[in-house]
């Protein structure tokens, strides 16, 4: 590097290596290439009459839906006379936008998680949404996902992910936005107006039939079911018919829970329960996860590059599977050869001294076998269970680690990385 | 009688004196633009895009790190503006949440793998001499920084960004683009001080 060309300013520098000037947007240009959709869109703002986007979105979707031509056509007078139509009961009938209008302006969301037998506390999570209705931050616990009172707490905030394990005592660091998806569709699937506009689509396409049954009095809550047939409530096709049903309160017409059954001959089984929506505010400082953590915490970053060394494996030309072999295989050498730096790496990037504080004391002497892989449940990657013989007062015992492989793609090439060890 | 130049924040008045404009005027012009876009008034939405153009172009190569995919990424942001423009709740917010379609959209660009934005694969200098070398240092180290730091100096030296601009589509306060652009540059010079640059002036 010419050293003289080193005394410029530093913004001089970063101005010519990324600066562009004279950028002009050419307007007209642009109306042509997209002539079509700008006149969608007038045409679209001429013939709505509502200026509702929300409230055009479900009205074009109940058009759609196989609800009765009734109950549809209560809806649209409904909505665009603003007469309230009276059913028996002299209460106006109930319209899935009165629950998603509910949700308008909502900036907080709480919820509880009840897991299979509906009575494990499995997950909380607590949603802050910005004034678009966009989500800003989450935090959701996972409960007991890594056996009894190991818990993954889990904080996304600006694409940034932590996740705690209070157990362990280590802190992983997503700087990356590789779980920025995952967090997202999470915060999407307890949503309410998520899960209505969710069911609605799946009915558009066939997927499921929705039935809204009120109560046979003002104060009896409403349930909007959707019944998925065998094999078609996920991508597990194993799974029985499904109902997923949406208990909503009659007066606020917000959700006050989720429960989601499974449909057998004679009976129905309750499976899962979301509950105790709440959407009162609650304290910022539930977001604030650095705080929960300590001086010692294993700080674990997702891609440490400082030194140019990558994290993890390259999958390359190889299958995953082969690609994970070739990591475990890899993780355990560098144990065996006490070299922490390159089983850090493979670690998902966890300091040295740290990687010999967890496994400096195992003396580990052979990889014996790699097991066949093992999808985990509940959000954790799947596993490899593995056999390694280690030497313990001077005999040679088994050890049968777990080995959690994590995937990402940054900068679109597949890595693979050891997730956890357990 | 006053002239309103809807590219800058200056306006002139009848006696050609040439004043800035306060932040709050023009947000609330802005206001007014996105109440006649959705009226239907097409031309009003040009006058916005035009006053984003920089920053929205700035931010796509923030991810693409190629500026012909940002400014079609730009492009594109244009018209999934327009299209969800009636689901925008805070006009206030309306640079904010461009910025975020925009983010959307390069990341989109990226999964399509138009192009890779890692950095540090830019292709090998042959003739380019020093200045093309620092170029490549300064783009490593620029590589180096997270998203949200990358996006942060890039608008910043983009198009020579005002704090005032970068604060209305980060909705960060200026104060804090401050805080988080001192350190950002405090990074980008440490690295280039570890890679061979003798001084760098802060």
């Amino acid at each position: 590097m010419n050293q003289q060309n080193n005394k410029k300013p530093l913004g001089e520098l970063i101005s010519r290596a990324v600066g562009r000037e004279n950028l002009k947007f050419d307007f007209s240009k642009w109306k042509v290439q997209n002539q079509k959709e700008i006149q969608d869109f007038q045409v679209q703002i001429k013939h709505s009459g509502i200026n509702n986007p929300v409230l055009t979105n479900i009205w074009r979707t109940i058009m759609k839906s196989s609800i009765t031509k009734f109950a549809a056509a209560a809806v649209i007078i409904a909505v665009l006379l603003s007469i309230t139509f009276l059913d028996k009961g002299g209460t106006p009938a109930y319209a899935i936008e009165q629950t998603i209008k509910a949700y308008d302006g909502i900036k907080y969301l709480h919820v509880y998680f009840y897991s299979w037998t509906a009575s494990n506390l499995a997950k909380e999570a607590w949603i802050q949404y910005d004034e678009n209705g966009d989500v800003e931050k989450i935090r959701a616990n996972l409960y007991n996902q890594g056996g009894e009172n190991k818990h993954a707490e889990m904080v996304w905030s600006e694409g940034i992910t932590l996740i705690w394990r209070r157990h362990e005592n280590t802190l992983e660091i997503d700087e990356m936005g590789d779980f920025t998806p995952v967090m997202l569709d999470f915060a999407k699937s307890i949503d309410p107006r998520e899960a209505i506009e969710y069911a609605y689509e799946n009915q558009e396409k066939g997927r499921c039939q929705i039935e809204i049954e009120e109560g046979s009095n003002e104060n009896e809550p409403i349930r909007i079911t959707a019944r998925y047939p065998a094999g078609g409530y996920s991508v597990a096709k194993s799974l029985p018919p499904m109902n997923d049903v949406l208990v909503v309160d009659p007066i606020t017409k917000l959700v006050i829970r989720k429960e989601v059954y499974r449909v057998y001959e004679d009976h129905v089984e309750l499976c899962g329960v979301y509950k105790d929506y709440n959407t009162q505010s609650f304290d910022p400082n539930i977001f604030d996860i650095e705080k929960e953590t300590s001086d010692d915490t294993i700080r674990v970053v997702h891609y440490d590059v400082d030194d140019g060394n990558k994290v993890g494996i390259d999958e390359g030309s190889l299958s995953p599977e082969e690609a994970d072999h070739v990591l475990i295989r890899e993780f355990f050498n560098a144990l065996i050869a006490k070299d922490y730096s390159r089983a850090g790496l493979l670690f998902g990037g966890m300091p040295p001294d740290e990687v010999k504080a967890k496994f400096g004391e195992i003396k580990i002497v052979d990889l014996v076998s790699i097991g066949d892989r093992v999808k985990s449940g509940d959000g954790l990657p799947s596993y490899y269970p593995c056999i390694v013989e280690i030497e313990e007062s001077g005999r040679i015992g088994r050890w049968q680690p777990r080995v959690h492989i994590g995937k990402v793609t940054p900068h679109n090439i597949k890595r693979r990385w050891i997730n956890a060890v357990f | 009688m006053v002239f309103l130049h809807l590219k800058t924040d200056y306006i002139m008045d009848a006696d050609q004196h040439v004043r800035k404009l306060p932040c709050r005027v023009t947000k609330a012009l802005e206001t007014e633009l996105l109440d006649l876009v959705l009226s239907g008034d097409i031309g009003s939405f040009g006058k916005l895009c035009d006053r984003y153009y920089n920053s929205i172009v700035a931010i796509a190569y923030s991810v693409l790190a190629d500026h012909h995919l940002a400014e079609d990424a730009a492009q594109e942001t244009f018209l999934r503006a327009l299209k969800n423009l009636k689901k925008l709740k805070s006009k206030e917010k309306f640079g904010s949440w461009l910025a975020r379609i925009c983010r959307n959209v390069a990341k989109d660009m990226v999964k399509k793998k138009l192009r890779s934005i890692d950095t540090e694969n830019l292709l090998p200098l042959t003739d380019g001499g020093n200045d093309e070398q620092e170029n490549q240092a300064v783009k490593q180290a620029i590589g180096r920084l997270s998203l949200s730091e990358r996006e942060l100096i890039v608008l910043r030296y983009y198009n020579s960004m005002s704090h005032e601009q970068m604060s209305s589509v980060l909705g960060l306060s200026k104060a804090a683009i401050n805080n988080r652009l001192v350190r950002s540059r405090k990074k980008i010079a440490k690295h280039l001080q570890n890679n061979g640059f003798a001084e760098i002036e802060l």
